[in-house]
């Protein structure tokens, strides 16, 4: 059985003034077990869809199965099942309650028992590693130590399904990595199903097993995280010129004519170039380079997940001949 | 959710506002000391003037009184707060830090969310009530006449129970528009004047005859004013109220009960309506 099935989501925020569509007609499903990436720039789409998805928005148009049950006729039961980790929820807790405390409040609305819950505790206490996040106030946690009791409040009452709306925002790396590592630890051992969106790129990659790209609403992309790069097929030769070095167009243009040579791009000092054949293209650019009497840093990498993102969402930065 | 969710939901939420506000004395020294200026400023108000002695014909008030009914209607007002701010501070404040959205996508009562806030504000109003109730009873000369401790505490609890079912509206309005604060706050001054917390509602139309008649009906339909009404009635001595006393005793708890069903019916379509712009949007 699929976790989610989502078929044609369509969703337009009604005002006096305007209507805004946020969700033209997306479509994604979910295996049970799956990890779930959504990808998107801002006001792509990626928290209303697990807003409605998770109950809390109504949508305009379109199918919704969460773990077999219709989302408009079994809400009620839908909401026993899945856990939801909200954006912005690092501060979405009871502040003068510990987090301990929080937990136990939010584990009554989910009519958790007393000995499911403690058990739930001690689970949560071994996989982050760090107990007195348990017992202090809220007020009184970091950030991440905030978060974690928010991530951990969505998986408090054994959910199959969790959505998690950019579970990491606003925190240091090290925080972040150390929430990762709680859902990716937690879900996997449990065989929970996690959809979660984000705009870090390296935390979908760690996570996911597939991800969709959003873009204006409509689901662009939808595979794992490999295969999406994978299919790019692209390879990238990043010149950086040294202290001194300049790009005279002359330079540039002898650089975008040679064959293998896709597009040229210049920012931060580095000179993009996407290309077909790395090898050929590489001896090229040497001796262009030689050419003009230049000896910049030149570097070779394969697609990554930014790139696939970029070259859906970003079309202002797509490569230009 | 079962009946039986929805009272534990209702004991957790009281938990939770009890532990806050223990942790946070700031506030509860806040609240108090608005009792205390409320208290003095109605001594100085009470001393510097008189009710007209018109009021006593038709209330029963004569020219001394001024202090007592407004400290009985401080008492009172109390627990109107708790109508007013309870569940609307509650909303407010879920919606600003987010946990209102962890709250509605859980399978729990809507009703026994707002209904909790409600009552620990209730408990707390009480433990305020308390000296203020003592001081009313000592210079009403009621403090040993334990027919009336009986009586005015029955009324108290009955304002308790009808404005926690008036509460959860404010709190419904919160969630459907974002800035209810300054229209509650408006509303709620008018409420108390309107329902007799400051004038008695009775001399009304000494002010006008015909405005000040359009104004005590329009107050007799607010629970509220059988509150301040009754528990005068039992405090000062030859209190004239509105209506027979069974008849307010009736009214009070016919509001409670249609106002309580009134709330879980319009609950629905409310959250239905929230839930096209989200929770936290409007």
């Amino acid at each position: 059985m699929k976790a989610l099935i989502a078929e044609n989501v369509k969703k337009t925020y009604k005002s006096r003034k305007k209507n805004t569509e946020a969700l033209k007609g997306a479509d994604i499903d979910v295996e049970k077990g799956e990890i779930f990436g959504i990808l998107g720039p801002n006001g792509a789409g990626k928290t209303t869809f697990i807003k409605i998805c998770s109950t809390l928005l109504n949508k305009t148009e379109g199918n919704i199965k969460v773990l077999g049950y219709d989302l408009e006729k079994d809400e009620k039961e839908i909401r026993k099942h899945i856990g939801y980790i909200g954006q912005d929820s690092e501060r979405s807790t009871y502040a003068r309650l510990t987090g301990r405390e929080n937990l136990e409040f939010f584990a009554t609305l989910y009519n958790v028992s007393k000995i499911d819950f403690l058990e739930r505790l001690e689970e949560f206490k071994k996989t982050y590693d760090n107990d007195e996040i348990f017992d202090k106030e809220v007020m009184k946690l970091s950030g991440g130590q905030k978060q974690a009791i928010v991530v951990m409040r969505g998986f408090l009452h054994n959910p199959d399904l969790v959505f998690a709306d950019e579970i990491s925002k606003g925190l240091d790396p090290i925080a972040a990595k150390k929430i990762r590592k709680f859902v990716k630890n937690y879900a996997k051992e449990k065989g929970k199903t996690v959809i979660i969106t984000s705009q870090i790129m390296s935390e979908i990659e760690e996570l996911c097993d597939r991800v969709a790209i959003i873009f204006e609403g409509k689901v662009v992309a939808i595979d794992t995280p490999q295969n999406l790069m994978d299919e790019l097929n692209m390879q990238l030769i990043e010149l950086r010129l040294r202290t001194g070095e300049i790009a005279t167009p002359e330079f540039l243009k002898k650089l975008v004519d040679l064959e293998t040579v896709s597009a040229i791009e210049q920012e931060n000092g580095f000179i993009k170039l996407p290309v077909t054949d790395s090898t050929e293209a590489f001896q090229s650019i040497m001796k262009i380079c030689k050419d003009f009497g230049l000896n910049p840093v030149i570097s070779y990498r394969t697609a990554t997940l930014e790139d696939v993102f970029l070259k859906f969402c970003d079309k202002k930065v797509e490569l230009e001949a | 959710m079962s009946l039986k969710n929805t009272t534990q939901v209702i004991f957790k939420g009281i938990w939770r506002d009890m532990i806050s506000y223990k942790r946070y004395k700031a506030n509860l020294f806040g609240w108090f000391l608005e009792i205390v200026t409320l208290t003095l400023g109605f001594i100085v108000i009470g001393g510097a003037y008189n009710f007209n002695p018109a009021l006593y014909e038709i209330a029963g008030l004569d020219g001394q009184a001024v202090f007592l009914f407004l400290l009985i209607g401080t008492a009172v007002q109390m627990f109107s707060g708790i109508a007013t701010w309870g569940p609307l501070m509650r909303v407010e404040e879920d919606i600003h830090f987010g946990t209102i959205e962890s709250i509605f996508v859980s399978p729990a009562s809507r009703l026994g969310y707002l209904l909790s806030t409600t009552i620990s504000r209730a408990i707390v109003s009480f433990i305020f009530f308390i000296p203020l109730y003592i001081l009313s009873l000592g210079l009403t000369g009621n403090l040993t006449n334990f027919a009336a401790i009986g009586y005015t505490l029955l009324v108290a609890l009955l304002s308790i129970i009808s404005l926690i079912s008036i509460g959860l509206f404010f709190g419904m309005i919160a969630i459907l528009f974002r800035q209810t604060r300054l229209f509650v706050t408006v509303l709620h001054q008018l409420i108390q004047f309107l329902c007799g917390a400051y004038i008695p509602v009775q001399g009304f139309v000494l002010i006008h005859p015909v405005v000040g008649s359009i104004l005590k009906y329009i107050a007799m339909a607010f629970p509220f004013t059988y509150n301040f009404d009754l528990m005068r009635y039992f405090m000062i001595d030859g209190y004239k109220p509105l209506l027979p006393i069974w008849a307010e005793f009736v009214i009070i708890l016919g509001c409670t009960v249609f106002y309580v069903i009134l709330a879980r019916l319009v609950l629905i379509p409310v959250e239905r309506k929230a839930k096209n712009q989200g929770l936290s949007k409007l």
